[in-house]
């Protein structure tokens, strides 16, 4: 439903985007009267995020860079973000830095818009890449180029709710949790009370997103591509068991709901509302269970398969190349992903800072919603990555979007699999 | 005298250009320009990051070759062929039912014509919850018949079906046109067919049809071009899914723009959809000769 609610805003916000653009010789202040550099952030946040950022983070680096003004170019929500950002670039009034996530990120990347940081880095001496979690950090990496820095993350485990485990009689996932286990142990935790053929409660939920089933690929000894990005490989058999395996857990032992069973309520929603035994989530929501848990709940590691993998999902800042001012900028990302924005995330409970001083400081991250085993996202960073993106952005897109069939069950995931290698393999012959 | 007279004629073009002179303003800032653009555009390169570059017929080749557009091509003719004479038929209906004399019709009207006012998307995400497999009130219905109602916009096969029922809620405008052309009809038509002996159902086809013929006419027109436009039902909900069964023409056109930055592909689609819209329209015009009457 949030995403949804995002939508309508979309259209006012290009509409004004556009008219605003459009105004005759739009200009942006590069220099306040009293000739500080101006720049311009543009990011998406929600309301408490836009209080740290304005009243704490913005006034803290205004004060330690007196020649530095920071303009916030706040979006409402994330539709219509980068369709905004498009038409302020198309407009001649880009920003000078961006926020963005996993999801967005591939594509400035892929269009040759962001700035590589190294050539920043080189001769700064206040920054070493190894203060970051190098998953992460990787994450933002095209070749050998790095085109931004991380500010925050979360690693993907799994949730589960120890009430309903426990009037199940069995015993709660840990380490030693196969995808044997995970599957024996979620077929008795799907209950049909009514007979409808529906189950009332599932055992699993995730999403079929790009941020989450790779690692099932993983998970089983898979790749989604070779090395250097240049064939994909998932037609390899262990690619497919990888896939069909998370596929499956919906589509032939319906231990998650297929599609149509869902009642319209995220993982977080379900998970909070008791009707999942365990869902695949990340720290991130943490946000939603503040209101208060009704029930005694942990969170695991992802069940093994022929070996540990899991996902990321990330927020990041990265440097269009049209700025005027990169050394500035450079000044700004450091002090977003460093020990003020780390502080500045761990204050607002916004997953783990990817600035590993703050984040490996003992203590440092616990929350009051934090479960016992809250130490297990930093502990999966070890073998958590993010699915690579090739350059050629819209086509790869819409083979992502053809997966559908197989999570809708209309071919078998094995179908789809070889289908999404024939495909992609054509697309990453194209000029991107 | 003659001189007095122009000079009245041209007072009241003055008049005339000065009363319309919002709208051709509107036009020519707003419309005129991205048109004209959009045509050079669809010759051209665009990601509306980097200065355009020639691509020459490349685009429109493009779209020739291009199985998604092929898809959304059916997926809206197959919205149109049965979401415009569904509304249409149920547009005349409601008129004529609300053409009855009444007492409150005033209020049957307002009801009927109410959702054609009511916020788009707020009606969406209503009609999101009706045709929720689960909860929604749409199956809870059929359950009643049967143990497998259809997933409706979680189903490929169900999906457009569920648009196109969805489309007629907005029917009220069509049902206002088509109501104020009854209306125009002179109820002597109706006496002299009575005392010729023409029953309800004979007065409906010799003398309602034909005298609302022009009004027909119209709203058809309206009602392709509008069935060829749809978007933010299928932008809000389902994003063109599952398995691309609800991806509309102008939706797919909007993330080729908005999602994918490739603009110039995305003009080529405007134009054509332009050509497939027009041609349309000129063959209706040709064919109303035969069938419209201008009483």
């Amino acid at each position: 439903m949030k995403t949804i609610t995002f939508r309508l805003a979309y259209a006012l916000v290009l509409a004004a985007a556009v008219a605003l653009a459009a105004g005759c010789g739009a200009v942006r202040e590069e220099r306040t009267p009293d000739g500080r550099v101006v720049l311009e952030w543009y990011n998406y946040a929600t309301p408490e995020f836009l209080t740290l950022y304005r009243e704490e983070l913005i006034p803290a680096f205004e004060r330690s860079h007196p020649h530095i003004k920071i303009r916030l170019n706040a979006s409402l929500g994330d539709t219509g973000y980068d369709s905004k950002l498009l038409t302020l670039i198309a407009g001649g009034i880009a920003p000078d830095v961006i926020h963005v996530t996993q999801a967005n990120f591939p594509l400035y990347a892929a269009k040759g818009l962001l700035v590589d940081v190294r050539t920043l880095a080189k001769d700064d001496v206040a920054f070493d890449e190894d203060d970051y979690f190098k998953p992460v950090l990787d994450s933002m990496r095209r070749g050998d180029r790095l085109y931004g820095l991380p500010s925050d993350f979360s690693t993907i485990l799994l949730f589960y709710n120890k009430r309903i485990f426990d009037e199940a009689g069995l015993p709660y996932p840990d380490a030693s949790w196969t995808w044997d286990t995970f599957l024996q142990a979620s077929r008795k935790l799907t209950v049909d009370q009514d007979g409808d053929r529906v189950p009332d409660q599932f055992a699993f939920v995730t999403q079929n997103a790009y941020n989450r089933w790779p690692a099932w690929v993983w998970m089983n000894g898979g790749e989604l591509f070779n090395r250097d990005e240049t064939v994909c490989l998932m037609d390899s058999p262990s690619a497919i068991q990888g896939f069909s395996f998370f596929v499956e857990l919906a589509t032939k032992w319906n231990v998650a709901p297929a599609v149509g069973q869902s009642t319209g309520q995220s993982p977080e929603e379900l998970f909070m509302a008791e009707k999942i035994a365990m869902c695949a989530n990340s720290r991130y929501a943490y946000k939603s269970f503040a209101k208060g848990m009704s029930f005694p709940w942990d969170v695991a590691p992802m069940p093994k398969g022929t070996q540990r993998a899991t996902t990321l999902i990330w927020g990041a800042n990265c440097i269009l190349t049209s700025t005027k001012h990169p050394k500035e900028c450079w000044e700004f990302l450091k002090f977003l992903s460093g020990r003020e924005g780390a502080l500045g995330n761990v204050r607002m409970g916004n997953a783990i800072p990817a600035y590993k001083p703050v984040a490996l400081t003992p203590g440092m991250l616990k929350t009051d919603v934090s479960p016992a085993n809250d130490d297990e996202f930093l502990r999966a960073v070890s073998h958590a990555r993010t699915a690579a993106f090739p350059p050629q952005f819209a086509d790869y897109t819409q083979a992502l979007s053809e997966l559908d069939d197989a999570f809708l069950g209309v071919q078998t995931p094995e179908g789809v699999c070889r289908r999404f290698a024939r495909r992609v393999n054509v697309i990453l012959k194209e000029a991107p | 005298m003659k001189r007095q007279a122009s000079g009245m004629a041209r007072k009241e073009a003055v008049a005339g250009w000065l009363f319309i002179s919002p709208w051709i303003a509107g036009f020519l800032i707003f419309a005129a320009g991205p048109i004209i653009a959009s045509l050079a555009l669809s010759f051209s390169y665009w990601d509306a990051i980097t200065p355009p570059q020639f691509a020459g017929m490349a685009n429109y080749r493009r779209l020739f070759s291009d199985p998604l557009l092929r898809r959304s091509l059916f997926n809206t003719v197959y919205y149109a062929v049965f979401a415009v004479p569904l509304g249409m038929c149920t547009a005349l209906g409601l008129a004529l039912l609300l053409n009855q004399k009444l007492r409150g019709m005033g209020i049957f009207r307002t009801l009927f014509y109410l959702p054609a006012v009511t916020s788009g998307v707020a009606t969406y995400l209503l009609w999101m919850w009706l045709f929720n497999p689960q909860l929604g009130l749409i199956n809870r219905f059929l359950r009643h018949f049967t143990s497998n109602p259809p997933l409706w916009l979680s189903s490929p096969d169900w999906a457009m079906p569920a648009l196109i029922i969805m489309s007629l809620w907005g029917t009220g405008g069509a049902m206002l046109i088509f109501l104020a052309g009854l209306q125009n009809i002179p109820e002597q038509l109706y006496e002299a067919a009575t005392i010729d002996g023409a029953n309800n159902w004979k007065q409906f086809l010799h003398v309602t049809l034909p005298m609302l013929s022009p009004t027909i006419f119209f709203n058809l027109v309206m009602a392709v071009i509008g069935s060829f436009q749809v978007f933010s039902a299928a932008f809000v909900m389902t994003n063109g899914g599952p398995s691309n069964a609800t991806l509309l023409y102008v939706l797919y056109l909007f993330q080729n723009a908005f999602m994918y930055f490739r603009l110039g592909y995305a003009s080529a689609m405007a134009w054509l959809l332009f050509v497939i819209v027009l041609i349309l329209t000129l063959f209706q015009f040709r064919t109303s000769k035969r069938w419209v009457h201008y009483g």
